[in-house]
């Protein structure tokens, strides 16, 4: 514990803004739980999500006359649903995070290649940028799986190939204006290379609502994932994810609701902790969005 | 100049507004108490900051939570504003009281013609009873601020006119209904050096052709010398000086007063250095129990350490500060 | 602004453009697999048959001959047969286009309805238990996946209480002779209440179910730009005239205020095409995102890729429009 001096650094500032947002630390306990529940999946799973047996198929949840054994009730083929939440919550999370990773990676990069480089070095990127801003989300990312073919791997370079569009275009922007600030003019006249200044000076001054818009997009991309899974773009059967398990609950809609509902509210519970955690980032990192 | 027998047309006591600030409540407008003659040109002087704007916000009630507005008194032609509603209030605005923004530009809303603007006022007041007639009186309103072709340029918008114009056609908006008191906000602050000169001799035209009575808020004494009857001095929320306005200005009670007028640049200053006011007004906030200008005063002492009261000397002006003795001065 | 103007962005947009189709180009030509084995599928086909249909796809010649050949003829509409219709991709398209041109357009509309009262209303109460609940709610909007929300409309309103029909887009007694192809006009024009009634119901959940999340955006941007506006001088000059207050909020702040809206439905119109192909499965709603989905399975290239082509040129012109729009609507930027 450092000696309060009463003066706050601004990082400190947002930490104890962000601490006293109740809002903001539950959902980001909620999105922890996903997260370990995720990671420790073989360990907690009652059942193996891929064991079919038909005599149990379509059982309710334990309170409709279901067993404990199978609490949240079982699908069309007999399995168990929580097992393959816990086990569809792997895919979700490792796909959100995979492709908001590269793509802040590639996007960073191109971000500072762009506006501290300048010349045709920008123009290409910008232009990528435009172009690539010329698509619908989904349906660029619909058209790239439908040529490349279902696949985990698929779908994550479908994503990348798209978001990385999103930092790129931030830290372009932050690189621009950081060019002129002193730090930089100093660094410059100290006879840096352009990579120092780029990567040692520049980048760690913008990186702040990079990580803060990472999250927002984590969340966008985990409805994404989920919507190619649901058209049957995604992850192939038989493996779970929450997007593919919605849609074979469809034939079901009418005498087992439940094998639809709960990896909705899986989805929906999650994201909507990402988004919520990621609202209290914003108001205690960027007063410039604080009303 | 009407006699003292007749009532003041705004009487206002013990007007306190307060904002709440991280460091606690700041009682922006503290313990104000002023009255406005009919006919009268009052002159309300301060560096921004000083509560001067909030004062007449306070009384036109407009101001926004979370500020508070209290006072003991708030008396306009004879009708005790406390007392009234939102909807009796709302129907003075504008209509008996009107108010001028510093920056037109600003005042004056972008989507919209400035048709809709004057002859929404009227609209609203009951002073047209039909579209036409509210036309034909912008119109005739628009002449009378000076703006060229007036029938032509009613259905544009206000960035199609230039800073001057818009600031006369603001000024327009708030005669519209030929009011009893305008407040004037900074009438000159945001215009060319040349323009100012034309708005003051507008205001002051306009003032005696309606026979209102104008409040002219400014940081500039230079602005209020020409015109103002009685000069109001505001500093960190509190009136520290008030008195007719020849008399302030050539023998200054407060040193506040005295720091303004020896900051002032004019023709007989040429000969001497400008002597601006040392340090800044203070932060909105809790006081402590001193002096409000004790930090910046350059004759300070101890004794200074308690809360000033504003004292009557001499020739019905007042003033806050304790080297004063009654009628010592002037 | 000036009509120089606008055509000096427009010829802007034609890189763009251009780049748009060299992408949507490339992502059949690059494709892992000889796009002619893939087309032909499971078929028996002679070597002289897949030559044939290599040299009609003109897949025998160099790269950019075909893409010039892609080009001029996407610019005259043509793109090939439709392998599962046996029709032309454009006739095949043209057909299903009005019922999502429809389906946009009232979910547009309804985001609009559902977002600007209620974002005006958490500006003016602000940090009222009402403006609290348009923030979770909105929070709960973006968050919301939209084809498991219209599983549980349908669930719901459909099959457990039965309002609103499972799917489609009218009944075939109702149908009318097509004017516009959508069907909510062309019904009134039939004068047919009853018809029009039906229509009015089977589209409402997938509106709705489009609708949700492009509100609660929208319902975040009216909020913010109506706070900002409420702080103006010039809403404190209009109180300063005496004016009722729902003038005050309803025309002066409301007509600034709406500026951004305005312009970012016409940007998020663009993210109602792909929610399209979601809610139009879900609902069977017979448009053009049900029928790239199934051209995905049946492999129908050719269709997919003038679909995506049409999706993306449609989103750079709403844009654009978004752009000028913005201009348009705001005198100060105004030249």
């Amino acid at each position: 514990m450092r000696i309060n001096t009463g003066v706050q650094s601004p990082l400190g500032l947002g930490w104890m803004r962000l601490q006293q947002n109740r809002m903001a630390i539950s959902a980001a306990i909620v999105a922890l739980v996903i997260i370990a529940a995720a990671l420790a999946a073989p360990l907690i799973a009652p059942q193996d999500p891929n064991e079919a047996d038909l005599f149990r198929r379509l059982q309710p949840p334990v309170w409709l006359g279901g067993e404990w054994a199978f609490p949240l009730g079982c699908d069309g083929l007999g399995r168990d649903i929580l097992s393959r939440l816990i086990y569809g919550a792997r895919i979700s999370i490792f796909v959100g995070a995979l492709v908001v990773l590269i793509a802040s990676v590639v996007g960073i990069l191109a971000g500072l290649a762009a506006g501290y480089l300048g010349g045709w070095v920008d123009r290409v990127i910008t232009g990528l940028v435009d172009i690539l801003l010329g698509f619908p989300y989904l349906i660029f990312a619909i058209g790239l799986m439908a040529m490349m073919g279902a696949g985990f791997q698929n779908i994550v370079l479908a994503l990348v190939y798209k978001e990385w569009v999103v930092p790129c275009r931030i830290v372009r922007g932050e690189t621009l204006a950081a060019r002129e600030q002193d730090y930089v003019e100093a660094a410059r006249a100290l006879g840096a290379s352009r990579s120092h200044v780029m990567l040692r000076e520049i980048l760690p001054n913008i990186l702040s609502p990079v990580i803060v818009v990472a999250t927002v997009r984590m969340a966008h991309v985990i409805i994404l994932e989920a919507s190619l899974s649901f058209l049957g773009l995604g992850v192939q059967p038989p493996t779970a994810s929450w997007g593919s398990m919605v849609s074979e609950g469809r034939e079901f809609l009418l005498d087992a609701w439940w094998v639809s509902t709960f990896p909705g509210i899986a989805i929906l519970v999650l994201v909507m902790a990402i988004n919520v955690f990621s609202q209290g980032l914003r108001d205690a990192f960027d007063p410039r969005m604080q009303e | 100049m009407t006699g003292p027998f007749l009532p003041p047309l705004l009487a206002v006591e013990g007007l306190t507004t307060i904002f709440p600030t991280r460091a606690g409540p700041a009682r922006v407008v503290d313990d104000v108490s002023f009255h406005v003659n009919e006919g009268e040109c009052l002159g309300v002087v301060g560096e921004s900051g000083s509560g001067k704007s909030i004062t007449f916000l306070s009384i036109l009630g407009l101001v926004r939570p979370p500020g508070r507005v209290s006072a003991k008194r708030m008396i306009f032609a004879g009708k005790d504003l406390l007392a009234l509603g939102e909807g009796e209030r709302r129907a003075i605005r504008g209509r008996d009281i009107a108010i001028t923004m510093q920056d037109a530009l600003t005042a004056l809303n972008p989507a919209l013609t400035v048709a809709t603007q004057i002859t929404e006022v009227m609209l609203a007041h009951g002073r047209a009873r039909s579209q036409e007639e509210a036309r034909a009186a912008a119109i005739e309103m628009m002449r009378l601020v000076g703006i060229p072709a007036a029938a032509n340029r009613l259905d544009d918008y206000p960035h199609q006119f230039s800073g001057g114009m818009r600031q006369r056609i603001m000024i327009a908006t708030a005669l519209a209904c030929r009011p009893r008191l305008l407040i004037a906000d900074e009438p000159t602050t945001a215009l060319d050096v040349t323009i100012q000169a034309q708005v003051l001799e507008l205001i002051a035209e306009l003032r005696r052709e309606l026979r209102m009575s104008v409040v002219l808020i400014t940081h500039d004494l230079g602005v209020v010398v020409e015109q103002a009857d009685r000069i109001m001095v505001m500093y960190a929320g509190q009136i520290v000086e008030e008195g007719a306005c020849r008399a302030v200005i050539e023998d200054a009670a407060h040193p506040y007063t005295a720091g303004l007028l020896a900051s002032m640049p004019s023709l007989d200053t040429l000969d001497r250095p400008i002597h601006p006011i040392r340090g800044q007004a203070p932060l909105p906030g809790p006081m402590p129990a001193q002096c409000r200008f004790f930090d910046r005063c350059e004759q300070a002492s101890e004794a200074c350490r308690i809360e000033v009261p504003l004292r009557p000397f001499t020739d019905g002006r007042t003033a806050r500060c304790i080297r004063l003795k009654e009628g010592s001065h002037g | 602004m000036r009509f120089g103007k606008v055509v000096e962005r427009f010829i802007g947009l034609i890189p763009v453009l251009l780049g748009v189709s060299v992408i949507v180009f490339l992502m059949i030509t690059l494709t892992p697999g000889d796009p002619v084995q893939i087309m032909l599928g499971d078929a028996r086909s002679s070597p002289e048959q897949e030559a044939a249909l290599r040299r009609d796809m003109g897949l025998d010649r160099p790269i950019h001959e075909r893409f010039i050949l892609f080009i001029a003829n996407a610019l005259r509409g043509e793109f090939g047969l439709s392998f599962f219709h046996r029709r032309p991709v454009i006739e095949v398209i043209g057909e299903r286009l009005p019922a999502t041109i429809e389906l946009t357009l009232v979910a547009l509309i309804l985001a609009l309805a559902i977002a600007i009262p209620l974002g005006v209303i958490a500006a003016v109460k602000r940090n009222s238990w009402l403006d609290r609940l348009s923030t979770v709610g909105s929070l709960f909007g973006v968050s919301l996946p939209g084809f498991w929300f219209g599983i549980l409309l349908i669930l719901l309103f459909s099959v457990k209480l039965g309002w609103f029909p499972v799917s489609g887009r009218i009944g075939f007694s109702a149908e009318v002779r097509a004017v516009t192809g959508l069907l909510l006009i062309d019904t009134l024009l039939a004068g047919r209440l009853d018809s029009f009634w039906q229509a009015l119901r089977h589209i409402s959940l997938p509106a709705l179910t489009l609708a949700l999340p492009m509100a609660a955006v929208l319902t975040r941007v009216t909020r913010s730009s109506m706070i900002e506006v409420l702080r103006t001088d010039y809403v404190l000059f209009a109180e300063a005239k005496g004016l009722r207050k729902a003038r005050v909020i309803g025309l002066h702040a409301l007509k600034n205020a709406l500026i951004p809206t305005v312009t970012v439905a016409a940007l998020e119109t663009g993210s109602l095409l792909g929610g399209n192909m979601i809610v139009e499965t879900v609902f069977g709603w017979p448009g053009l995102g049900r029928l790239v989905v199934e051209a995905i399975f049946s492999r129908n290239y050719p269709l997919v890729q003038a679909a995506v082509l049409l999706y993306a040129v449609t989103y750079v012109l709403l844009n654009f429009f978004a752009d000028i729009l913005y201009t348009w609507l705001n005198p100060k930027v105004r030249l």
